[in-house]
C-alpha cells in the first residue's frame, strides 16, 4: 500500500467494511501520503454531502385495489400446471385434455407478451397498472381491479390571501393544523343529484384572520365513495380535531375510499344547488372548485369531499397531511 | 412488528397490514425515486406503481427481506417511467418544483437558506449525473441507507458487484463534487 495509492479502499473505509487489520494499514497509508489523505477528506465530504439530502415526504396519497391481496398465476406455474398435466395425465377425456392444455397455451401467451404490456384502469389517468418490470419473478398480471385507481392529485395552487368564503357556502368542515393554519371545505348545499355540479369553497390559510401577511392556497379535492358498506351509512362530517390532521386515506384499511373525481378550478356555470347571486360573484376572484357528481349513484350514497394538503407542500412545512373532510348526500 | 410480520400478514389478506408497510416505506421510496429520476411526478407515479404491483404479486412473495423487494419492484417501475416518457432525468429545482419540496428550516437565515439550497442543487446535479446502474448504487446506499444485501435484493446482482459498482459509483460522485466541498463543510441539512 506504500507504493499506491488507497482509492481502491474509500467506499469499504467509508462504510467501516474494512476489517481492523485492512484499516490500520489505511489509516497508516494516509498519515503518510498527503494525496490520499486529501483526496480521502473530499471523499467523506462529498459522500456526507449526499446523505445530508433530506428524506422527502410522498406528496401524493398511495390508492390500493379494493379488496384482498390477490394474483393471477405466474408464468412459473402455469408452465408447472402444463408440465404435470402433460407428465401426469389424469383419468379425463382426450377432449378435456386438449381444452386445459389450449388455455394454458393462451394465457402464456398472454404472459409472454412481455415488456410493453399494460393493462390501464377505469379512472387510473397516468397511472397504469402493470407488473413488475423486466426480468422479474413479478410478472406482469392483468388481474382486474374492484376499484379505480386515482392518478397523482391535482396541484395545490396560491390564491391570494383575505378573502373569505361566500355567504351561501352554509356546509362546512374546517380543520387547524398545529402550524395554525386553517384548512375550510365548504358547498351551499349537503345533498345533490347525479350529474349537478357541486360548487366547492376550499382554501388552506396559514394565518386565518390576518389582513396582511397570510398566505393562502386551494388544496386538491377529490370527490370519493368509501367503497365499502359503510359508505350508505348516514354519517356527519367530523374534521380533524386542532393540531391533529387525519390520517391519509391510504390508512383507512378496508374501508379504502374510491375516488370519483378531482375537483377542477376556473369559472364554472353553477347552475344548482342553492348558490345565492352573491356567491355567484365571488366567483372570479374566490378559490372556488367544482366537481360533478357521476350519474347513476344510487340516491342517499353518502360521498366525501376530501381536500388534502399534503406535507411540505406550500402552507403545510410539516410532515403530516392537512386533511379535512366535507359529507355529502346523493339526492 | 416487522416487515417480514406484516407481509405475512398482508399476504393472508390483512390489508391494514399492508397499509401499514405502505406507510413505513412511501417517503423512502418517494426520495429515491426522486432521487433517481428528478421529477416529482415521475417519483409519485413509481411509489403508487410500487405499491399496486407489490399488492397485486403479495402471493407471489417468498423469501429476501421486504425492503429490498420493494426497492427493486420500485426500481423496475422506476425503468417503466423512464421508458415510457423517454426523457431524461432532471433536476426539479430547474423548474421551481424544488420549491415546494424542499422548505427550508425557519430557524435559518437568509444567507444559509441560500447556501443550502445551493447545496442541494449541487448535489442532486451530481447524483442526475451518474450513469443510471451507478446512481442506483449510491441513491439506495447513501440516501437510503440499504445495507449491501438489500441493495443486492433490489439490484438483483450478487453482493460483489454492489460493492464494485458502489465503488465505482462513490468515486465518479466525489469527483464531480470536488469543486465544492468547501460548500459541503458547513453543519446544517440540506
Amino acid at each position: 500500500m506504500a507504493e499506491r495509492h488507497a482509492d481502491p479502499l474509500f467506499s469499504a473505509a467509508y462504510d467501516g467494511e474494512l476489517d481492523p487489520g485492512a484499516r490500520r494499514r489505511f489509516d497508516a497509508h494516509l498519515e503518510g501520503c498527503a494525496r490520499c489523505a486529501g483526496a480521502f477528506d473530499d471523499y467523506r465530504t462529498a459522500l456526507d454531502a449526499v446523505r445530508m439530502l433530506p428524506v422527502v415526504a410522498m406528496p401524493a396519497t398511495v390508492r390500493l385495489p379494493v379488496g384482498a391481496p390477490r394474483a393471477a398465476p405466474g408464468r412459473a406455474a402455469l408452465r408447472g400446471r402444463l408440465r404435470d398435466a402433460l407428465l401426469h395425465p389424469q383419468p379425463v377425456t382426450a377432449a378435456a385434455t386438449l381444452a386445459a392444455v389450449g388455455i394454458a397455451a393462451v394465457v402464456l401467451a398472454v404472459h409472454h407478451g412481455g415488456g410493453s404490456t399494460q393493462t390501464t384502469t377505469a379512472g387510473s389517468g397516468a397511472m397504469a397498472q402493470s407488473g413488475a418490470g423486466s426480468g422479474g419473478d413479478l410478472f406482469r398480471a392483468p388481474v382486474p381491479l374492484l376499484a379505480p385507481i386515482k392518478p397523482v392529485p391535482c396541484p395545490v395552487a396560491p390564491v391570494p390571501a383575505g378573502a373569505a368564503a361566500p355567504a351561501a357556502f352554509a356546509h362546512a368542515a374546517r380543520t387547524a393544523a398545529a402550524t395554525g393554519a386553517e384548512l375550510v371545505l365548504a358547498t351551499p348545499a349537503g345533498s345533490y343529484a347525479p350529474g349537478e355540479s357541486v360548487p366547492i369553497y376550499a382554501r388552506l390559510t396559514t394565518r386565518p384572520g390576518a389582513s396582511g401577511g397570510a398566505t393562502a392556497v386551494v388544496p386538491c379535492v377529490t370527490l370519493e365513495t368509501e367503497g365499502s358498506a359503510a359508505a350508505s351509512a348516514p354519517r356527519v362530517a367530523v374534521p380533524a380535531p386542532p393540531g391533529d390532521a387525519a390520517p391519509a386515506p391510504a390508512n383507512d384499511g378496508a374501508a379504502q375510499p374510491t375516488p370519483l373525481a378531482v375537483a377542477t378550478s376556473g369559472p364554472q356555470a353553477f347552475s344548482a344547488g342553492g348558490l345565492s347571486g352573491s356567491g355567484r360573484g365571488a366567483q372570479a376572484s374566490g378559490p372556488l372548485l367544482s366537481v360533478t357528481i357521476p350519474p347513476g349513484i344510487p340516491r342517499g350514497t353518502v360521498l366525501r369531499l376530501v381536500a388534502l394538503i399534503p406535507p411540505h407542500f406550500a402552507g403545510n412545512p410539516g410532515d403530516s397531511p392537512i386533511q379535512v373532510v366535507l359529507l355529502i348526500t346523493v339526492r | 412488528m416487522d416487515d417480514e410480520a406484516l407481509l405475512d400478514l398482508a399476504r393472508r389478506g390483512d390489508r391494514e397490514a399492508f397499509a401499514e408497510l405502505v406507510t413505513r416505506h412511501q417517503d423512502g421510496l418517494y426520495t429515491m425515486a426522486l432521487r433517481l429520476l428528478g421529477r416529482p411526478e415521475d417519483a409519485c407515479d413509481v411509489v403508487q406503481e410500487t405499491f399496486m404491483r407489490a399488492y397485486v404479486n403479495l402471493p407471489t412473495l417468498r423469501g429476501g427481506s421486504v425492503r429490498g423487494w420493494l426497492y427493486r419492484v420500485a426500481l423496475n417501475a422506476g425503468h417503466d417511467v423512464l421508458r415510457r416518457g423517454v426523457r431524461r432525468p432532471e433536476d426539479p429545482l430547474d423548474r421551481g418544483d424544488g420549491k415546494i419540496l424542499d422548505l427550508p428550516d425557519p430557524a435559518m437565515g437568509p444567507d444559509a437558506v441560500a447556501e443550502g439550497r445551493e447545496r442541494a442543487r449541487v448535489v442532486r446535479r451530481a447524483l442526475l449525473a451518474l450513469p443510471p446502474d451507478f446512481r442506483e448504487a449510491v441513491v439506495l446506499r447513501d440516501v437510503n441507507q440499504l445495507s449491501y444485501e438489500e441493495i443486492a435484493e433490489a439490484l438483483r446482482v450478487p453482493l460483489g458487484t454492489v460493492k464494485s459498482r458502489l465503488s465505482r459509483a462513490r468515486a465518479m460522485l466525489a469527483e464531480a463534487l470536488r469543486g465544492n466541498t468547501a460548500l459541503f463543510a458547513v453543519e446544517g441539512t440540506l
